[in-house]
C-alpha cells in the first residue's frame, strides 16, 4: 500500500507542486530583506555599538582615569594614560580604544564607576571611522626621551668605520622614527 | 616559651610576644591597619580582634601578650562579627573614591573591606572631610582618606627620628598633620607612602600615573647610595614609573632613601642615547661603526702606557672587569676608580669595607663617627644606627662639623684632625667610653679621605680602632661608609693604578667609564677622550667619542654595597635609543682593538668576576668575620693636619648624575636647601 502511495505522489509531482506553491505564496508577501547600508533595521535599546565618552551636562568630562575599563577589557583594547590636571583632579591625557581588538562585550560600560564610557547605538560596521578611536580630550604632549632623534645621521662622513662584531648587533641608523614607538600609530585620526 | 593553640594548631612562641605574632606563627592571617612589625604597637585600629577562650570580649591581638595554654580562635562568629563591625566604623568616614585613589589596587583597606567587611553600607549621614596637608614635594596627602592608624606618626618619630608628624584634636575631629605647614625634613619620607595602609599619603611624582596591576615588577638594587638597598622597579611599556624597597633584614629592612626612590625620572632626561663623535671640534651624532672606527684608528698601535682608564661611581662590576681586562690586554696600568680623590687603601679589603655589617650595628655597644654624615650619605644605615641608639646604652661620638642633626643624640668630640689624633693616641676622653665597650665600632666616611692628608686620616682611624678594642678575632669594628653603589665594586676588582705605574701625565688616550666628575680642565689638551656612560655632564663635553651606556635599571648587573655584599640587579627596561650595556660595548671595542676579551655572555663575564675576586661567586650573602690582622694601612698618621673635616655631600638631593637630571630632585633641592641658604645669607 505504501509503495502504491509513494508511486502515485511521484507521478502526480505533488511535492514539486507544494514547493512551488510555497514559493508563490512568498512571492506575494512583503519583502523581509533590507538593502543594508542604505536601509537599516530596528535596533534593540540595549544594542552595544561604538563607544562614546560621556560628559556631564556642564561640559565636564566624566572619565576619571580609574582604568577599570582598561583592566576589565578582555581584548585589551583600551589604553589610558592619566595625569593630574591643573586643578589637581585625575583626568586622562589619552584614552584610546583599538576598535579592531574590541569585541563589543560591554564590560567597560559595566566597570565604569561614573558611567563615562558607554556603547552607543552606532554599530562599528556602519560607521566609516577607521580602525581606532581616540577619545583623548586634550592633545597629548608626552614624548619619549629622545631629544636628539631628529639630528642628522652622519651618513656622508669621511670617518673611518669599523665592522661591528657579530656579538654586538646594531644595524646602522637603527633609530626608529618617533611615531613608530607609539602603539596605535594613527591615534587621533578620525 | 609559651604554648598557644590557634584554631586547634598548637604553636610554641617566646614569652612576651603578642597574640597576633603567635597567630602568624600558626599560619593564620590576622587583618590589621595600625600594627606594623617595625613600629611600636598602638592598638588603635581594632581590626586584629580575635577570640580568646574564657575572655568575655574579643581582644586586640596586636597589643595582647600570649600566655601559656592560651586558646585563640581567629575565625569564630564573634571574631567575624567584630571585624565586620570595626570595618563598618572605619568606612563611615572613609570616602568612596577608590577609582581616583592612587592606592586603589594595593590598598589594605580595600582588600580587607572585601575580605572581612559587609557587602553594603548602612550609613546615611554626612561624612567628615579633612583639609589636605602639605608634607613636602614628595608626599601627596588626601587626609579625608586617613583612618588614623598613626603608622606615619610612629614611623617619623621612631624610625626616621623627626618627630614632626602628630595628631591634633580627638575623636572624630582628630587630624594627622605636621603642626605647622612645612615639608618633612627626612631623607626617608618616601617610606611614609609605603607604610600608609590607605591612600592618605601617596607619592606626588607618581600621582595618577599608573595602576599597580599594569606594572611589570623587576627586582633590583639601588645604587644611588652605597647601602645596596634591595628595590623593586615598577615599569610599564619601557618606562620606569616608580621604585619600592624590598624586604631584606640584613641590608635595608624595608626602608629606602628618597634619592634612590624618587630620582628615577632623571633616567629619562638628558640621556646619551646615541654615539657621538667630535668632528671639526664639535660633537656630532654618529653610528656605532663610526665611533668604534675612530677608537680603533686612534688606539691601535698606541703604546699601552699612554692609555688610561677611569671608572665612575655608578658603574657595575661587569663593566669594570671588562674595562680592566681590556686595559691589561692593551698594556696599560693607568687605572683609577677613586674619582673623588679619596685615599682608599685597597691592599686589604677590610680597609675599605663596612666590616661590622649593617645588621651588625645592632650588636655594637659604642659608635664613633668620623667625617661622615650618615643621615645624608646612607639614610637607611642611619635609620639602623638610630634603631640601635633607641634600644639604649649606645654612646655615639662624632668627629666632624658641629651642630649636625643625625636624628639621634651624639657626643660632638671635635671638628677635625686634632680630635682624631687625640683619639688615636688614646688621650681623648671618648677613648674611655670606647674601651669600656665590648663591641665598639667606628664609621669612617669616605669623604674624610678626600683631603690631601687622606692616607693619614685612614691610618689614624685604623689606629683609633686598634687602640680601642674594635679589632678583635670575633669582632671587626672598623667601617668605611662609601657614597655610591659602584664604588666598592671597583675597589674589590682592583681598579687602581698598577704598582709600577709612573705618574699618569702624558696620557694620549683616556677612557672614562661613567666618570662624570672628572674635571675636564685636568685632562691635557691633546688627549683622546672616550666617554662611556648614560648621562653626559662636564666630562662628556670634553670627550672626543661618546659611547652611550645603560643606567642601573637597564642592565643585568652586579653591585657591591659598602659592606662588600655582592647583589644582582636585573634589567627592568631597555636602554634608550642606541645605548647598550656597558660591558658589551667594551667587549665589542676589544675585538676591534685586536684584543678580544674571552667572554661573550653574562655567565662568561660573571665567571671571570668570580675568578678575579671570589666574593663575586656568591650573591646576597655576606661572610662576616673578626679582624685577624690588626696591622694598619701603611704610612702612619704623622702628617695628619688639624684641618676640620668637610662633608662630601652638600646637596643630598642632587649628588649624582641621575638625580641631577631629575626634576623631582630639583624640586626637593629647591624646597629643602632654600631655607638653609637663606639662613646662611643672613
Amino acid at each position: 500500500m505504501a509503495t502504491l502511495d509513494r508511486a502515485a505522489r511521484s507521478l502526480l509531482l505533488s511535492e514539486l507542486v507544494s514547493g512551488m506553491a510555497l514559493t508563490l505564496k512568498y512571492f506575494f508577501k512583503p519583502k523581509v530583506t533590507l538593502n543594508y547600508p542604505f536601509e537599516k533595521g530596528p535596533l534593540s535599546p540595549r544594542f552595544k555599538g561604538e563607544h562614546a565618552l560621556r560628559r556631564y551636562p556642564n561640559g565636564e568630562e566624566r572619565c576619571i582615569a580609574c582604568k577599570l575599563c582598561e583592566a576589565i577589557c578582555p581584548a585589551q583594547a583600551i589604553t589610558i594614560e592619566a595625569e593630574p590636571r591643573e586643578d589637581g583632579s585625575r583626568r586622562t591625557t589619552r584614552y584610546d580604544i583599538d576598535m579592531v581588538k574590541c569585541i563589543y562585550c560591554g564590560m567597560c560600560e559595566e566597570a565604569c564607576p561614573v558611567d563615562a564610557i558607554v556603547e552607543g547605538p552606532i554599530s562599528s560596521s556602519r560607521s566609516r571611522r577607521g580602525r581606532s578611536c581616540s577619545m583623548t580630550s586634550s592633545a597629548c604632549s608626552r614624548t619619549g626621551t629622545g631629544g636628539s632623534r631628529n639630528s642628522p645621521s652622519g651618513s656622508n662622513s669621511t670617518l673611518p668605520t669599523a665592522d661591528l662584531p657579530e656579538f654586538f648587533p646594531c644595524p646602522n641608523g637603527a633609530i626608529p622614527p618617533d611615531d613608530a614607538m607609539i602603539p596605535n600609530g594613527d591615534g587621533g585620526a578620525r | 616559651m609559651a604554648k598557644v593553640t590557634v584554631d586547634g594548631i598548637e604553636v610554641e612562641v617566646p614569652n612576651g610576644v603578642s597574640v597576633l605574632q603567635a597567630c602568624e606563627a600558626a599560619g593564620k592571617e590576622i587583618p590589621r591597619f595600625c600594627y606594623h612589625e617595625r613600629l611600636s604597637v598602638a592598638g588603635n585600629c581594632r581590626m586584629c580582634l580575635v577570640e580568646v577562650e574564657k575572655a568575655p570580649k574579643p581582644i586586640a591581638s596586636c597589643a595582647y601578650p600570649v600566655a601559656d595554654g592560651m586558646k585563640v580562635f581567629t575565625d569564630s562568629p564573634m571574631v567575624r562579627n567584630g571585624r565586620r563591625g570595626v570595618m563598618e566604623f572605619l568606612l563611615i568616614n572613609h570616602p568612596l573614591d577608590c577609582p581616583i585613589c592612587d592606592q586603589g589596587g594595593e590598598c589594605d583597606l580595600q582588600d580587607q573591606a572585601v575580605a572581612y567587611g559587609m557587602d553594603h553600607s548602612r550609613y546615611r549621614e554626612a561624612k567628615r572631610s579633612v583639609k589636605d596637608k602639605y608634607m613636602g614635594p614628595l608626599i601627596k596627602t588626601i587626609m579625608t582618606r586617613c583612618i588614623q592608624c598613626t603608622r606615619c606618626i610612629r614611623f617619623a618619630t621612631e624610625v626616621a627620628g623627626v618627630p614632626e608628624l602628630g595628631a591634633t584634636n580627638r575623636g572624630e575631629n582628630m587630624e594627622i598633620g605636621t603642626y605647622v605647614e612645612k615639608a618633612l625634613t627626612t631623607e626617608l619620607s618616601g617610606n611614609l607612602i609605603d607604610i600608609c595602609p590607605v591612600g592618605a599619603l601617596t607619592s606626588r611624582p607618581y600621582a595618577f600615573v599608573s595602576r599597580p596591576w599594569e606594572l611589570r615588577k623587576t627586582d633590583s638594587i639601588d645604587v644611588l647610595d652605597a647601602t645596596g638597598t634591595n628595590i623593586r622597579i615598577d615599569a610599564r611599556s619601557g618606562e620606569v614609573l616608580r621604585m619600592l624597597p624590598r624586604i631584606n633584614d640584613d641590608v635595608n629592612e624595608e626602608w629606602m632613601a628618597d634619592r634612590g626612590r624618587f630620582s628615577f625620572d632623571g633616567l629619562k632626561r638628558r640621556r646619551l642615547d646615541r654615539p657621538w663623535i667630535r668632528r671639526d671640534g664639535k660633537l656630532q651624532p654618529a653610528s656605532w661603526a663610526e665611533v668604534f672606527g675612530a677608537i680603533a684608528a686612534r688606539l691601535r698601535g698606541m703604546p699601552g702606557d699612554r692609555i688610561g682608564a677611569v671608572v665612575g661611581d655608578l658603574v657595575d662590576a661587569e663593566a669594570i672587569i671588562a674595562l680592566r681586562d681590556l686595559m691589561t690586554a692593551l698594556g696599560s696600568t693607568h687605572l683609577e676608580c677613586r674619582t673623588d680623590g679619596a685615599a682608599v687603601d685597597t691592599s686589604r679589603p677590610d680597609f675599605y669595607r663596612f666590616n661590622t655589617s649593617i645588621a651588625g650595628i645592632e650588636e655594637a655597644d659604642a659608635l664613633l663617627i668620623i667625617g661622615s654624615n650618615p643621615r645624608q650619605e646612607a639614610p637607611v644605615i642611619n635609620a639602623r644606627i638610630r634603631k640601635r641608639v633607641v634600644a639604649g646604652k649606645f654612646p655615639v661620638g662624632f668627629v666632624g662639623p658641629r651642630g649636625l642633626d643625625l636624628t639621634y643624640g651624639h657626643d660632638w668630640l671635635g671638628e677635625g684632625g686634632a680630635t682624631l689624633r687625640a683619639l688615636a693616641d688614646g688621650s681623648h676622653r671618648f677613648c674611655e667610653v670606647l674601651r669600656a665597650a665590648e663591641r665598639p665600632m667606628l664609621i669612617l666616611g669616605r669623604g674624610a679621605l678626600t683631603r690631601p692628608d687622606g692616607a693619614a686620616v685612614l691610618a689614624a682611624a685604623w689606629q683609633v680602632a686598634s687602640a680601642n678594642g674594635m679589632l678583635k678575632p670575633d669582632w671587626h669594628g672598623f667601617n668605611m661608609l662609601h657614597l655610591f653603589g659602584g664604588q666598592v665594586g671597583a675597589l674589590e676588582l682592583g681598579f687602581v693604578p698598577g704598582k709600577a705605574a709612573p705618574a699618569p701625565d702624558g696620557l694620549e688616550a683616556l677612557w672614562l667609564l661613567g666618570a662624570d666628575n672628572v674635571d675636564p680642565a685636568r685632562i691635557p689638551a691633546g688627549t683622546f677622550v672616550i666617554y662611556q656612560g648614560h648621562h653626559g655632564e662636564a666630562a662628556a663635553g670634553r670627550a672626543d667619542v661618546i659611547l652611550p651606556g645603560a643606567a642601573y635599571t637597564e642592565k643585568d648587573a652586579t653591585w657591591v654595597n659598602t659592606e662588600g655584599r655582592v647583589q644582582r640587579g636585573r634589567l627592568a627596561v631597555y636602554p634608550p635609543g642606541e645605548a647598550r650595556e656597558d660591558w658589551k660595548i667594551i667587549r665589542a671595542a676589544s675585538e676591534l682593538l685586536g684584543q678580544r676579551l674571552p667572554y661573550d655572555t653574562l655567565d662568561g663575564i660573571r665567571a671571570r668576576l668570580a675568578e678575579v675576586n671570589p666574593i663575586f661567586a656568591e650573591t646576597a650573602r655576606l661572610e662576616r668575620g673578626g679582624c685577624t690582622d690588626t696591622g694598619g694601612p701603611g704610612g702612619g698618621f704623622a702628617s695628619l693636619s688639624d684641618a676640620p673635616f668637610t662633608l662630601p655631600l652638600t646637596n643630598y638631593w642632587q649628588a649624582d648624575v641621575i638625580s641631577r637630571a631629575s626634576a623631582t630632585m630639583a624640586e626637593c633641592a629647591k624646597v629643602y636647601l632654600a631655607p638653609a641658604a637663606q639662613i646662611a645669607a643672613e
